[in-house]
C-alpha cells in the first residue's frame, strides 16, 4: 500500500484499488467498507455519489469494469491492465502488458490496413497478378494476427 | 423525492465545505494512472465500450478492403477452379500444354481449349461470365462480342482437339515471328 500511494492513484482509487482485490463490489459495498456507512445513515448520498464518480473514472482509464450489464448495484472488478499495473509498481515483471493498445498492435494494424490498400491498388494492375496474389494472402494472414491481437486488448480492459 | 434531494443538499454542502480536496482529485487524475494516449482523452465512457468502439471502426475498415478485393479473387480463382472441376468429369483430359488465347479486338475474353469442348470466360464482368462450346451463339449476345471474334470462336468449335492444338501453335509461332521481326538486328 506504501508503494500504491507514490503511485499516480489518489487515496481514494486506492481504497477501492485494496477492496477490489479482495473480490467484486458494487459501490454501495465499497461505501460501506471505507467509509462504514449504511444507505439511510447522514452523508451516505455525498460517499456514494464520490465512488461512484471515482469508480466511473477509473473505468474510463481501463482499470476496473462492471461485471453486470443492468441494474444499479453491478459489481465492478479489477482489470487485467489494472493487475498489471498494480504489480508494476514494485517493478514486478509479470510479462502482462501495461498499455491498452502496446506499440506493436498498432504496427500490426498498420501493416494490415497497408497491406489491404496495396492489394486493391495491385488488384486493379494485370501486369502484376503474382504481386497481387501475395499481397492478398498476406493480408488475410496479418488480418487474422490482428483479430487475435485486438481479442487479447479486448480481454485486458473486461 | 425528499431522500433524494436531502442527498443532493449533502453533496452540495459537502463540496462546499471541501472544494480543495475535488480540485486535488481532479489534478491529480489529469496526470493519469490507467492509459495516457488518445482513448484516455476521450471522456467517462468506459475503456471497455472505448475500446469496442475503435476495434469496430477499425475492422470495418478491413472488411471494406477485404469486400473490395473480393470480385478480383473470384476472377483469379476462378480459371483454376474450372479446370479442377474439368479434371474430375469422365471422358475429359486436360491438355498438358493449355493454351488461353485472347480473341481478336475482345480484351478480357479467354478462351480456354478443353478436350473435346471449348469454354470461353469472358472476365470483364462480375461474376465472369463463362460459356460452352454450345453457348457461343449466346455468348456473342450476352459478351457483345465482334464478329471478327465470334468467326474465330467458331473456327475453335468445329475444329478437333488435335487441329485446334496446330491452330494454337501456327498462332504462336505466327506471334513469335512478328515479335522477331520487330526486334532490329543487333
Amino acid at each position: 500500500m506504501k508503494e500504491l500511494a507514490k503511485s499516480e492513484l489518489n487515496l481514494l482509487q486506492i481504497e477501492i484499488v485494496e477492496e477490489l482485490l479482495s473480490g467484486r463490489r458494487t459501490i454501495a459495498e465499497l461505501v460501506e467498507a471505507i467509509y462504514s456507512l449504511r444507505r439511510g445513515e447522514a452523508g451516505y448520498g455525498t460517499q456514494y455519489s464520490r465512488v461512484r464518480r471515482e469508480i466511473l473514472r477509473m473505468e474510463s482509464e481501463g482499470l476496473v469494469v462492471s461485471k453486470g450489464l443492468f441494474g444499479r448495484q453491478r459489481p465492478y472488478a479489477l482489470t487485467q491492465l489494472a493487475v498489471a499495473k498494480l504489480t508494476s509498481i514494485q517493478g514486478v515483471e509479470t510479462g502482462l502488458c501495461l498499455s491498452v493498445f502496446p506499440r506493436i498492435d498498432l504496427a500490426v494494424y498498420g501493416v494490415v490496413l497497408a497491406l489491404g490498400a496495396a492489394a486493391v491498388v495491385l488488384a486493379g494492375k494485370e501486369t502484376a497478378p503474382v504481386l497481387s496474389m501475395l499481397a492478398t494472402l498476406l493480408f488475410v494472414f496479418t488480418a487474422g494476427i490482428a483479430v487475435t491481437r485486438f481479442i487479447q486488448t479486448l480481454r485486458r480492459v473486461t | 423525492m425528499n431522500g433524494a434531494r436531502r442527498a443532493r443538499d449533502e453533496k452540495q454542502g459537502d463540496e462546499a465545505e471541501h472544494p480543495d480536496e475535488e480540485d486535488m482529485i481532479e489534478s491529480e487524475n489529469e496526470a493519469g494512472f490507467g492509459d495516457g494516449g488518445f482513448l484516455g482523452r476521450l471522456g467517462w465512457v468506459s475503456m471497455r465500450r472505448k475500446v469496442l468502439g475503435v476495434g469496430l471502426g477499425y475492422f470495418s475498415c478491413v472488411l471494406i478492403l477485404a469486400s473490395m478485393l473480393g470480385p478480383t479473387l473470384q476472377k483469379q480463382f476462378l480459371a483454376v477452379g474450372l479446370i479442377h472441376l474439368d479434371q474430375g468429369t469422365p471422358g475429359k483430359e486436360f491438355p498438358p500444354n493449355l493454351s488461353v488465347v485472347t480473341p481478336a479486338q475482345e480484351p478480357g475474353v479467354l478462351v480456354l481449349p478443353f478436350n473435346p469442348d471449348i469454354i470461353m470466360v469472358d472476365s470483364r464482368t462480375v461474376p465472369p461470365l463463362v460459356y460452352a462450346v454450345e453457348n457461343i451463339t449466346l455468348a456473342k449476345t450476352l459478351s457483345n462480342l465482334s464478329d471478327e471474334a465470334m468467326r474465330e470462336l467458331l473456327l475453335l468449335a468445329n475444329m478437333t482437339y488435335e487441329e485446334r492444338q496446330a491452330y494454337f501453335d501456327s498462332i504462336a509461332m505466327e506471334a513469335e515471328a512478328r515479335q522477331n521481326s520487330s526486334v532490329p538486328a543487333s
